[in-house]
């Protein structure tokens, strides 16, 4: 059994030395040669005075070396701390200082941005640059070279149990700074292995990394394949269709993206040759719209889509097997295997079927709270409900925050978060539930549909809308629409049409907070 | 005209023919990349075709000169 997550790799080359792991661009690397050279990372953060549980936080584009510096530090007995991409100097900042990192991995194209704030880093020690590092003496900490960290004399890392920290990922919640979510390797391993068992991955996949590994779910596409022994194939993109492109290029069996990535995908069109190999596709970090996965069932007939749902606080939660895709579309599906999910009231009773509770996780796959933030981890790390009195020990769940309900057959169906649910004139109503409508008119490209202030209803519902590719739009015809499908309190207040895409946050979700604070002014007349 | 576009506070001036784009900056993502888009067409009075950028043209600043070279040599 594999309990640390590098050990995933070691594993696998015993098994598959000679099969490739990793792919970028036109470099790849054998399971043997990966295996190797996250030892000599290892090595080389040890020799750098890495103590056992140190943080290393790794801030560059997806390439060979970020695979390899991440689960160096694991190897090597400290903890990864993989930081998105896409964030800008400050919020790496944050990070490196609230995860406290000893060490930071990064490009010297990233160095030139990041130049005015490392310093504000105190426990910064080194700086580990992949290209040609700065010669720069005045720095409070040492510049170091990507090349002569693989070159240290071998070094054992720390001994390592199930129970330590792997992982520190930040999320970015719906208010604040991002929090750490403290990854313990026996969730990462069993993450691992339940994905590969449902998505019934083998060593003929081929695994498009489009996701950041910042993601918990982007994380999972490298180790889930590596379980199963195939090669991920990784991607760093701007443009939607170029993603399309790799699929049929390098041929790929397996495809992970969110919703709002997927309502892109789903407009454009998709070259038949890639029914021969694209033999999955997934969806997590929201609910995709029943519309979309229409449309990309349509275009990729021979293509098994899989629906998930899970939050970085418990990895993943629950999955729709795809025989049931037919008759419960717009369903989350049921429990992944190991883990429980509850629907409960807020005073921790069960709900009856069809009434909207919240979903509380249970079991192996829950993470150990926020880092250095205990207020937060209480708020979302909370006893189970209902646990027998003989029991002393509080098991602790992760509350989701998030509502949902349960049929009858114990399917579950998403409705939204429950901080994203808009109150007006005494309603609560789902944005899920209006954006559903709106994709199904087939009008509409992508849509956003949130809350703003308003003096009598509370809040008022207010929608973002692109037009669908290539034609016209107007809010008149939008809100005509609405009237016509929706109860009048469902109807919303503010209607806009926009072009370019919607703007999405670090996890590649609709960023409706930014939205609804742009508009927090609309229905409030002065 | 990079700097200009996504903010990048004078660090262009070190840029050479390789220095890589997609993937390597920050600020260039997914949703200013067609800000970008919009700001070389205004600037070269060119006009880009749907499909014409992708990300071999995108790989480095060199690869991206010699793509509007061409655009306006046609």
């Amino acid at each position: 059994m594999i309990i640390l997550v590098h050990d995933l790799i070691a594993s696998a080359a015993e098994r598959w030395g000679e099969r490739v792991a990793l792919r970028y661009q036109n470099q790849e690397l054998t399971y043997r040669a990966l295996a190797d050279a996250v030892a000599a990372s290892a090595s080389g953060y040890r020799a750098l005075g890495l103590a056992r549980g140190d943080r290393v936080a790794v801030y560059t584009e997806k390439r060979l070396e970020t695979v390899i510096a991440l689960f160096g530090a694991t190897h090597a007995g400290g903890v990864m701390v993989p930081v998105n991409p896409v964030l800008k100097a400050n919020q790496v900042a944050h990070i490196v200082r609230d995860s406290t990192a000893r060490i930071l991995v990064t490009t010297s194209e990233r160095v030139a941005s990041l130049s005015a704030v490392l310093d504000t880093c105190p426990s910064l020690t080194h700086v580990i640059c992949i290209g040609e590092a700065p010669i720069d003496h005045s720095a409070r900490f040492s510049w170091v070279g990507w090349s002569s960290l693989l070159e240290q004399v071998p070094c054992e890392g720390h001994r390592t149990i199930d129970s330590d920290i792997a992982a520190l990922l930040y999320t970015s919640g719906s208010t604040g700074r991002p929090k750490g979510v403290i990854i313990p390797h026996r969730v990462l391993c069993a993450g691992a292995a339940s994905v590969a068992t449902y998505l019934e991955l083998t060593a003929k996949e081929r695994v498009l990394a489009v996701l950041p590994l910042s993601f918990d779910y982007g994380l999972n596409q490298l180790t889930a394949t590596w379980y199963a022994g195939g090669c991920v194939v990784l991607m760093n993109h701007l443009l939607v269709k170029d993603i399309i492109s790799m699929v049929e290029k390098e041929k790929i069996t397996g495809l992970a993206a969110v919703p709002a990535l997927w309502i892109q995908l789903a407009q454009l069109s998709w070259p038949p040759a890639c029914r021969a190999h694209l033999r999955y596709i997934t969806n997590s970090g929201g609910h995709m719209p029943n519309e979309t996965l229409a449309r990309l069932r349509a275009a990729l007939p021979t293509t098994t889509p899989y629906l998930m749902y899970g939050l970085t606080e418990s990895f993943r939660s629950t999955y729709l097997p795809p025989a049931d895709l037919d008759t419960r579309p717009d369903s989350i599906g049921k429990a992944i295997p190991n883990a429980e999910v509850l629907v409960v009231r807020p005073d921790g009773t069960p709900c009856a079927p069809h009434e909207p509770g919240e979903l509380v996780h249970r079991g192996t796959l829950v993470a150990l709270g926020y880092w250095n933030d205990p207020e937060k981890t209480k708020e979302r790390f909370r006893p189970l409900p209902g646990q027998r009195p003989e029991l002393p020990l509080a098991e602790l769940c992760v509350w989701s925050g998030d509502t949902v309900t349960m049929d009858e057959d114990g399917y579950l169906y998403y409705v939204g978060r429950t901080d994203e649910m808009i109150k007006t004139s005494g309603y609560r109503v789902s944005p899920t539930e209006i954006e559903e409508v709106l994709y199904a008119t087939k009008l509409v490209g992508e849509v956003a549909v949130f809350g703003v202030p308003h003096p009598e209803l509370g809040q008022a519902i207010a929608v973002v809308a692109t037009p669908a590719l290539g034609t016209d739009l107007s809010p008149e015809t939008l809100l005509t629409v609405c009237r016509q499908r929706f109860p009048r309190y469902m109807v919303p207040a503010h209607l806009e049409v926009v072009h370019g895409p919607l703007p999405v946050n670090a996890n590649g979700k609709f960023d409706r907070r930014l939205l609804a604070e742009e508009r927090k002014h609309v229905c409030i007349t002065s | 005209m990079f700097d200009d576009t996504l903010q990048l506070g004078g660090r262009t001036a070190a840029w050479e023919e390789t220095t890589p784009l997609l993937g390597s900056l920050a600020e260039l993502d997914s949703l200013t990349i067609f800000t970008v888009i919009a700001a070389l067409e205004k600037e070269f009075a060119i006009a880009f075709d749907d499909g014409d950028i992708n990300a071999e043209v995108l790989a480095t600043l060199g690869s991206l000169t010699a793509f509007i070279d061409e655009k306006q040599a046609t």
